[in-house]
């Protein structure tokens, strides 16, 4: 009886095909599309043809949005590697010049948030940057990163010291969709 | 005769301390419970560290709160640094976060919940002066707040 199977595949080969074909070529095809009625989330692929988001990961941790978010923008935790959070969170006491202490339970709750939403486990493409060109350092501030740096070596100081901005640490002032996660240059408008 | 002797100086003393609070509750806004058991609480205290403590005061508070003190980075900073001149004005933090104003009169929210007063007063008092604030600096600070319309 004639076999179904074209070009005289064995079982064996077809199985090593199809493990071959979910391991490569289906995250290509399909990637994760667990978010993908989220219009606001672009796509693309890296070098590798990997689906990758443009965005970071937003905020969703309520507890970090309200301690962490109270002074300043609430960072997405896909900016920096576990180990900078990790850092953070051991030195509230001395956190750039204030002191940002909280209770030890809250402080262990927000660790867990972050390392687990940290760059290294983001998939998006702003967070895999950051972490790619980082080398292995510990940065605490974000500004100080390698691949923010050099994303920001046009702007000059007079830009950032005008009063609408001050800093760069107030991500929003230019990056009207920071709070969204979205960094894209398409939505920056610098202030006067 | 011996009764009125010792009546005077107690009604001297209830007028002292109720002097303090008194023009503070007659014209700002009434104070939150929470505000209210803290300032119970905070003059406990004061009193237990300083037998001369006769109330908190508004003016003291303010004082405080405009009070300039050298910040970590060489900078002047004062309370009113975030807070604005006019705590019933929108704050804004020094990396430019919009902050909800400060002043009970302005945000009902203000003075809701003790762990958080006591959250910021901590990090704020050592953020701003360097160092924790005493009761005393605590209670004028809030009856400050609360003189405010």
């Amino acid at each position: 009886m004639k076999s179904w199977i074209p070009f005289n595949l064995r079982p064996a080969r077809l199985a090593l095909l199809l493990m071959l074909f979910a391991l490569v070529l289906a995250p290509m095809a399909w990637g994760d599309d667990d978010d993908d009625d989220d219009e606001k989330h672009e796509r693309k692929r890296s070098r590798w043809g990997f689906l990758m988001d443009d965005a970071v990961e937003p905020v969703n941790n309520a507890l970090y949005a309200k301690e962490c978010g109270a002074c300043h923008l609430a960072f997405q935790p896909g900016l920096l590697p576990a180990r900078s959070w990790e850092a953070m969170l051991n030195n509230l006491e001395e956190h750039f010049g204030k002191d940002a202490s909280l209770p030890p339970a809250s402080v262990d709750a927000l660790r867990v948030y972050l390392v687990q939403h940290a760059a290294e486990t983001s998939r998006g493409e702003t967070a895999y940057k950051i972490l790619r060109r980082l080398k292995g350092a510990t940065p605490l501030r974000i500004t100080e990163t390698s691949y923010f740096i050099h994303k920001h070596d046009e702007i000059s100081q007079a830009t950032i010291q005008r009063e609408s901005i001050g800093t760069f640490a107030n991500c929003a002032a230019c990056h009207r969709t920071a709070e969204q996660g979205d960094y894209d240059d398409d939505h920056v408008v610098i202030p006067k | 005769m011996i009764q009125r002797a010792w009546t005077f100086p107690i009604m001297l003393a209830l007028a002292f301390t109720t002097m303090g609070a008194l023009p503070v509750a007659g014209k700002g806004t009434p104070l939150t419970p929470v505000a209210k058991k803290l300032l119970q609480h905070y003059a406990g205290v004061a009193q237990k560290e300083d037998s001369s403590f006769a109330g908190f005061e508004a003016t003291r508070g303010r004082e405080l709160y405009f009070s300039e003190h050298k910040g970590k980075e060489g900078k002047m900073q004062s309370c009113s640094t975030c807070h604005m001149r006019d705590p019933a004005q929108p704050g804004r933090s020094d990396v430019g976060k919009s902050l909800l104003p400060l002043s009970p009169a302005a945000n009902a929210k203000r003075f809701m919940d003790e762990e958080e007063i006591e959250k910021w007063f901590h990090r704020n008092c050592r953020g701003v002066l360097g160092r924790t604030c005493t009761p005393r600096e605590k209670g004028d600070f809030i009856v400050f707040l609360f003189s405010l319309k």
